[in-house]
């Protein structure tokens, strides 16, 4: 079972691009060390940083020192300081993890880990004795450099290629639709014989969703598109449904399978949700015909939010929950006012009191401005248009000393650190 | 996980907590024999594992890293981690009073009515409202009346529990359960789990102690005790107050864990109850676990109220009566190690708004030698303390240069008590009073404080500007080393800041300095020292030697921490949440506004709350600045047996 921990930098490849700065891994001729040094720096006033990265910037920015006309002291004294931080960073981490009542030496604990013994002694002859010389000390940053790549940059995981994921979905969501629509062929087959809880269509349930979930391999892209597939080719809707009447049988059909995917796939209910809601406010859905899928999938909607089954953590049906709400004030329109209604109708009073005033007011706002229509994806509305008035009509005083501290006006979806 | 556990039973618990050194060494040892540990040899990771996974640790001093959430989003697995039964070393009697039919008039789900006899003492855990009937009662130091009304008690595990005693025959009370919110945190972080009353056993929010056995939790629980010599030094200076129409200064000196911000405590409230003014004033000056604040802030403080709870339950803030903030200042550190200039400027401002009718009661830091040490010598001169507390043992060095300045300063001994192990490490404490003060909601002008369990992330945040004619924000000043400004912005995002007020008022507009010596002609004028980064975030220049500027605190004052939630580079905007009260952050919008950042502990706390809460996880979208743990390759088995929050602690008192 992994853990999660807090780095100092957004995401893995902050770290892996700095790898490439510091190693010289870049194809361009740009040195980018020194670059690459500052960011390191910046980080460990972030806390958190491991002390691989921060040794590895400390003996680079030595090496950077060295280039300049500066008195062969400092030069010493730079290399010296990098390398015994390096050295005892090491020594007293070990000797913490090691948790005895006697600690090792220093020297005991670098053969434990492996580094080269020398280090410890160069250490120690810095520290006590005078500064090494200046070749001995760049040979041994040197050393320390690959030994540092050796036992962590080396060791950093590549992140997933992200247009590899992308050139295969196409061919995923074939497979994945074929998957879906033979489970719907047979499971409603065995409704209409009414032996949808016989073995063999259990085990079919069970089959369908380790073969979905086999499908998707974990990847976030892929379960987008699985989602994807039971939206937009309307697997989940039942064909020739008049408007309003019942999704029982949709429900039935299906419920088992959506449920039992949430529960084991991250991201799953949140996609599917997500894909729904652009139905609602796909503008060329328009039209009789389509605003009967678009109702259905206002119900189905409503379906997934309101069942226990499919987002069993309280806290994580929140935060769907404030999703579709916020999706609902910023495209409004017939389908998603009925959505966040209802919801509200049915919800507990922190929800109802963070959106009531919201969703009614962006019924407003969107009869004033129908120049806006309803796009799929359109820019945050409501609030962020608001705030920037005044950034536009610069030159009126008065407008500014209203809106330099302003509190946000809805609720939070994004998560720390996400701007929107 | 099945490893995991697997490890733990064979290297059993009375080894305590492996590390995969000492497993590595128990390894080698017992190569010859065969013991069953070596059977347990495969979890150990090889050598280049050893080093990775030191290469991946912090070298910063901080080493104990607050437990993580799982990155399954199983709430029973971050329960397996993180609570861990334990049986208390020792059994300690907490109350001599046993409830029977005759003491106990009422026993209902919220409420419990007792009668106590002359001297009876009752413990109790969890948060109740306490009122007194009939008869006197003393709790914290505090005495207690039926004219006291309620009184609110946050009695947490982590902390001594306070004893209710009896001073009178024929006394009675009522306890009634109370919901402050701030329960709910243990959804949010593991550091608060498990310190309340144990809810499987009582419906009521807190539960009768006779001894610390009776806990249902097993937690180890340690009992507030006022031995006799403290409590002849406190009578004295209450008395002393009394009587003295120079009221006292008074300023406890110890090193850490030595009890001194316990004794402080008990010295407000005995003070509370034995003057006349009930009033006292308390210059916070320990950046690293204040009183009344969220660390790296140093505060004066009215005292107006009895106060029964450890820190992290009673922030105080300008509207409160009871613990009403007079001024602040921040050295936004947690130590003032790296600018003590700064931290005695600060706290010989605030010392010049002490009323000098009420006493004084200085909460000096733990630190007790070198520097730390001529701080407190420095101190006690310059706010002419006049009684210093020693909590022994101290250097004796110490305790003559204390004495030296003045002939008129008293010294009061207090012999050394038995250490008690403390559950939560330094570290852990600050992150819980800083996350308890992000979640406090603004305090009613009377009335008991409420904590929001809102995770910071859904919080609805200050969007403040910080460019244009009139921004929000005038600077953003780092104390100690600052990024290259190219970096300004990355390091400050998600990063907790001070907001300082200054007192230039705002319409002061000057014309723009025609040339570079603009700079020479003014150079206290902090605008003459702005630069702008690429995003145009103006931050304070450090001067010719490269050191960074601080904000005088003679003309500024530090109004409340923020956590940054986001930069909106595009519209100039920094995304602020602050539990600052809507009208006084509204209000900074006429004021020149500077925001603090240093070394503030970064707060973990605040990016794993989404995780705790099971609010989605990492895979669904972006989530800055978390990472799933073996990352960097390895997932040895044995490295990652985290341990509980404070086991590391009571493992060294076992």
């Amino acid at each position: 079972m992994s853990k999660y921990t807090v780095t100092p930098w957004r995401g893995q490849r902050d770290l892996l691009k700095v790898r490439k700065h510091l190693y010289d891994l870049d194809e361009s001729n740009i040195d980018m060390r020194r670059h690459a040094v500052d960011q390191i720096m910046a980080w460990k006033l972030r806390g958190n940083l491991p002390h691989a990265v921060e040794s590895t910037a400390l003996l680079i920015d030595a090496i950077l020192h060295q280039d300049t006309d500066n008195s062969i002291f400092s030069i010493r004294a730079v290399y010296s300081a990098a390398f015994c931080r390096f050295v005892t960073g090491f020594c007293d981490i070990g000797r913490h993890k090691e948790r005895t009542l006697e600690p090792s030496s220093m020297l005991e604990i670098a053969k434990q880990i492996d580094m080269p013994v020398y280090f410890v002694a160069l250490r120690h002859e810095a520290t006590h004795e005078e500064l090494p010389g200046i070749q001995r000390l760049v040979k041994a940053t040197r050393e320390a450099l690959d030994w540092l790549w050796k036992v962590y940059w080396s060791r950093l995981e590549e992140p997933e290629d992200l247009e590899a994921v992308k050139a295969a979905l196409p061919a995923f969501k074939d497979e994945a639709a074929t998957v879906l629509r033979n489970f719907r062929r047979s499971r409603r087959e065995a409704l209409r014989k009414n032996v949808q809880r016989s073995p063999e269509q259990l085990e079919e349930l069970a089959s369908t969703c380790n073969a979905c979930i086999g499908l998707c391999d974990g990847k976030q892209a892929k379960i987008e598109a699985l989602a994807e597939v039971l939206v937009e080719q309307r697997l989940i809707l039942p064909s020739n449904r008049q408007l309003s009447s019942s999704l029982e049988g949709a429900y039935l059909l299906w419920d088992g399978f959506l449920q039992d995917v949430s529960s084991r796939q991250h991201g799953f209910v949140e996609a599917l949700v997500r894909n729904m809601l652009g139905c609602l406010t796909n503008n060329s859905m328009a039209g009789t015909q389509s605003d009967v899928e678009r109702e259905a999938f206002a119900v189905w909607l409503l379906h997934v939010l309101d069942e226990d089954g499919f987002l069993i953590a309280e806290g994580r049906r929140q935060s769907v929950l404030v999703m579709v709400m916020r999706w609902c004030c910023l495209h409004p329109g017939h389908w998603t006012q009925y959505v966040g209604q209802e919801l509200l109708r049915n919800s507990e009073a922190e929800l109802r009191a963070d959106w009531e005033d919201l969703l009614n007011a962006s019924v407003l706002k969107a009869g004033e401005a129908t120049a806006h229509g309803e796009t799929r994806e359109m820019p945050e509305g409501g609030r962020e248009e608001s705030m920037n008035v005044p950034l536009q009509v610069r030159d009126e005083q008065v407008e500014h000393a209203t809106v330099n501290w302003m509190k946000a006006t809805g609720p939070m979806s994004t998560p720390l650190g996400v701007v929107r | 996980m099945a490893q995991k556990r697997k490890a733990r039973e064979a290297f059993g618990d009375s080894k305590g907590q492996l590390s995969a050194f000492a497993a590595a060494k128990l390894a080698r040892q017992s190569a010859v024999t065969s013991s069953p540990v070596l059977s347990e040899v495969d979890v150990v990771p090889d050598r280049d594992g050893l080093a990775t996974a030191v290469a991946t640790e912090p070298y910063d001093g901080r080493h104990s890293r607050a437990s993580t959430p799982a990155a399954s989003p199983s709430n029973e697995e971050i329960a397996e981690v993180t609570v861990t039964p334990r049986k208390p070393a020792v059994t300690t009697r907490c109350s001599t009073w046993q409830p029977d039919q005759q003491n106990v008039s009422r026993d209902e789900d919220g409420c419990l009515e007792l009668a106590l006899q002359h001297d009876e003492t009752a413990t109790f855990i969890g948060e109740y409202d306490v009122e007194v009937l009939s008869g006197i009662v003393t709790i914290y130091g505090t005495v207690l009346q039926p004219n006291s009304g309620l009184q609110r008690v946050y009695a947490p595990s982590t902390h001594a529990l306070p004893q209710i005693q009896a001073r009178q025959p024929n006394t009675a009370l009522r306890l009634s359960s109370a919901t402050s919110g701030l329960r709910k945190l243990e959804k949010l972080s593991p550091l608060f789990r498990n310190i309340w009353a144990s809810q499987s056993t009582s419906r009521r929010s807190f539960t009768f102690l006779a001894t610390t056995d009776d806990d249902a939790s097993h937690r180890s629980l340690n009992v507030l005790e006022i031995d006799r010599d403290a409590d002849a030094v406190l009578r004295t200076l209450s008395a002393k107050t009394s009587v003295e129409l120079r009221k006292p200064r008074i300023m406890a000196v110890g090193a850490k864990s030595s009890g001194k911000s316990t004794f402080n405590r008990v010295m407000c409230n005995h003070l509370y109850s034995w003057t006349q003014a009930k009033k006292c004033l308390y210059l916070d000056l320990d950046p690293g676990q204040p009183e009344f604040g969220p660390p790296g802030r140093l505060s004066l403080v009215e005292v107006a109220a009895p106060v029964l709870s450890p820190p992290f339950a009673h922030p105080a803030s300008t509207r409160s009566r009871s613990f009403r903030m007079v001024r602040s200042h921040t050295i936004a550190a947690t130590t003032f190690r790296d600018d003590s200039e700064h931290y005695k400027a600060c706290a010989l401002d605030l010392a010049r708004y002490v009323d000098k009718q009420y006493p004084l009661i200085v909460n000096s830091c733990g630190w007790v030698s070198g520097l730390g040490a001529a701080m407190l010598t420095d101190l006690a001169h310059d706010l002419s303390i006049s009684d210093i507390v020693v909590l022994e043992p101290l250097d004796s060095r110490l305790i003559e240069a204390l004495r030296s300045p003045s002939s008129d300063l008293v010294l009061h001994r207090i012999p050394r008590r038995t250490p008690r192990p403390s559950f939560r490490t330094p570290a852990e404490s600050r992150a819980m009073q800083m996350m308890a003060y992000f979640h406090h909601k603004p305090s009613p002008v009377d009335g008991n404080l409420r904590w929001s369990s809102k995770a910071i992330s859904k919080m609805r945040p200050w969007v403040v500007s910080y460019a244009g004619p009139d921004p929000g924000v005038s600077a953003v000043a780092s104390y100690g080393q600052g990024p290259n400004p190219e970096f300004l912005a990355e390091v400050l995002d998600g990063s907790i800041v001070a907001i300082v007020v200054l007192n230039e008022p705002k319409a002061q507009q000057r014309p723009p300095s025609p040339s570079a010596t603009g700079e020479e002609k003014d150079p206290d004028n902090l605008a003459n020292h702005i630069a702008r980064t690429s995003e145009s975030l103006p931050y304070l220049k450090p001067n010719n030697h490269g050191i960074n500027l601080t904000v005088p605190p003679q003309t500024s004052r530090c109004l409340a921490l923020a956590l940054i939630r986001g930069i909106d580079t595009v519209r100039k905007q920094i995304h602020l949440v602050t539990p600052l009260p809507e009208s006084e952050a509204a209000a900074l919008m006429q004021q020149k506004v500077v925001l603090v950042r240093g070394v503030f502990d970064p707060p973990e706390w605040a990016y794993y709350e989404d995780l705790y809460k099971g609010d989605g996880s990492i895979d669904a979208g972006e989530r800055p600045w978390i990472s799933k743990k073996g990352m960097v390759g390895i997932e040895g088995a044995v490295w990652r047996l985290r341990h509980p929050p404070m086991a590391a602690a009571v493992g060294a008192n076992r």
